[in-house]
């Protein structure tokens, strides 16, 4: 049997196109599940805020490895904020003695205390603050972040309303 | 024979336009295939270069108590290691010792003490390293971060427990 019609064309039949239709219909498919997912991952309405947050004791040298603009991630690389602020603490050491607390702190101690004021969008919910509308966050809560040339621990101080 | 071939080849039925769109997309999956690979590739190139800080604190000086003695084991140049020896994290630039000083309680105050039996150890590591957004600064795979902690393998020395106090990047490559 000839595959060629009579002006001498390669001829397909109407299965060739159902199986063509099939093969758009999926892709197209794919790109509308796709933007169907991202648009609920955007739940409601997202307002700017800051968390101040602040490290243990660190080296005063490392505390220079971390500016005000850089991003922060999350171990998966998952964009977690944008450092508004950064400002140094003098680190003391404490000790109870006498029925009260003493502290004291070195001008030759490198250790220092880091705070940081990271910008974020999300949603307050009942009090709590949701990062980017979905992940709660709460005063005490350690963290780990991750910058370009550093890895931070931190613990969540405030949160503050952008524009308060 | 010959001729019972040509005879098949001429009986053989012609590609249709299916077959061409067919051929048509797997070399196009092909090509970008080989395009994603090569990027993959191009990525895992070092593309910065680093010079980062690792502090070893509280070293004992039965192993090491003069710079003379922590230069003769970590000798400049040398390697710097993970600590199972398989990947390279850069070479030794520079190495020193300072001393060990620790908060005492003395007479009711607390003081900053130094332990004449502890030494911190310094050392400057100089490696290349691949620089991607979200990912950091990595050398070998492994990612070199300020306020880390991890087991390295220096020359002689195994700096166990040693810190990363800083990172620079000191050029792109």
């Amino acid at each position: 049997m000839s595959r060629k019609n009579e002006k001498g064309l390669p001829k397909g039949s109407i299965l060739d196109l159902f199986l063509i239709f099939l093969f758009v219909l999926c892709i197209v498919g794919t790109l509308l599940r796709y933007q169907e997912l991202r648009r609920r991952d955007r739940t409601g309405e997202s307002e700017g805020f800051y968390v101040i947050a602040l490290t243990d004791a660190l080296d005063a040298r490392t505390a220079d490895c971390i500016s005000e603009g850089e991003m922060l991630y999350l171990a998966s690389g998952e964009v977690f904020g944008k450092v508004a602020s950064v400002s140094l603490r003098a680190f003391e050491e404490v000790f109870f003695s006498d029925g009260k607390y003493h502290r004291f702190s070195w001008e030759s101690d490198r250790r220092c205390r880091l705070e940081m004021e990271i910008a974020l969008e999300g949603v307050a919910r009942d009090g709590v603050w949701q990062r980017e509308g979905k992940y709660p966050m709460a005063v005490g809560e350690r963290v780990t972040l991750y910058s370009e040339r550093g890895v931070w621990n931190l613990g969540f101080l405030r949160f503050v309303k952008e524009g308060a | 024979m010959k001729l019972k071939k040509r005879k098949e080849r001429r009986e053989r039925p012609a590609p249709t336009w299916v077959d061409f769109l067919l051929l048509v997309l797997v070399t196009g999956a092909v090509f970008f295939g080989w395009l994603y690979l090569r990027s993959r590739r191009r990525a895992a190139d070092p593309n910065v270069a680093i010079a980062y800080l690792l502090c070893v604190p509280g070293v004992d000086t039965t192993y090491l108590g003069t710079e003379s003695e922590a230069s003769a084991l970590i000798p400049k140049g040398g390697s710097v290691r993970v600590a199972n020896g398989t990947a390279s994290l850069g070479r030794v630039s520079e190495v020193w010792i300072e001393r060990h000083a620790e908060p005492k309680i003395e007479k009711g105050e607390m003081i900053l003490a130094e332990d004449p039996q502890r030494v911190d150890l310094y050392i400057e590591v100089r490696g290349d390293a691949v620089a991607k957004r979200g990912d950091g600064l990595r050398i070998s795979d492994v990612r070199i971060a300020a306020g880390g902690r991890g087991d390295f393998r220096v020359g002689g020395f195994m700096a166990e427990a040693a810190r990363v106090i800083s990172v620079r990047k000191e050029g792109a490559k």
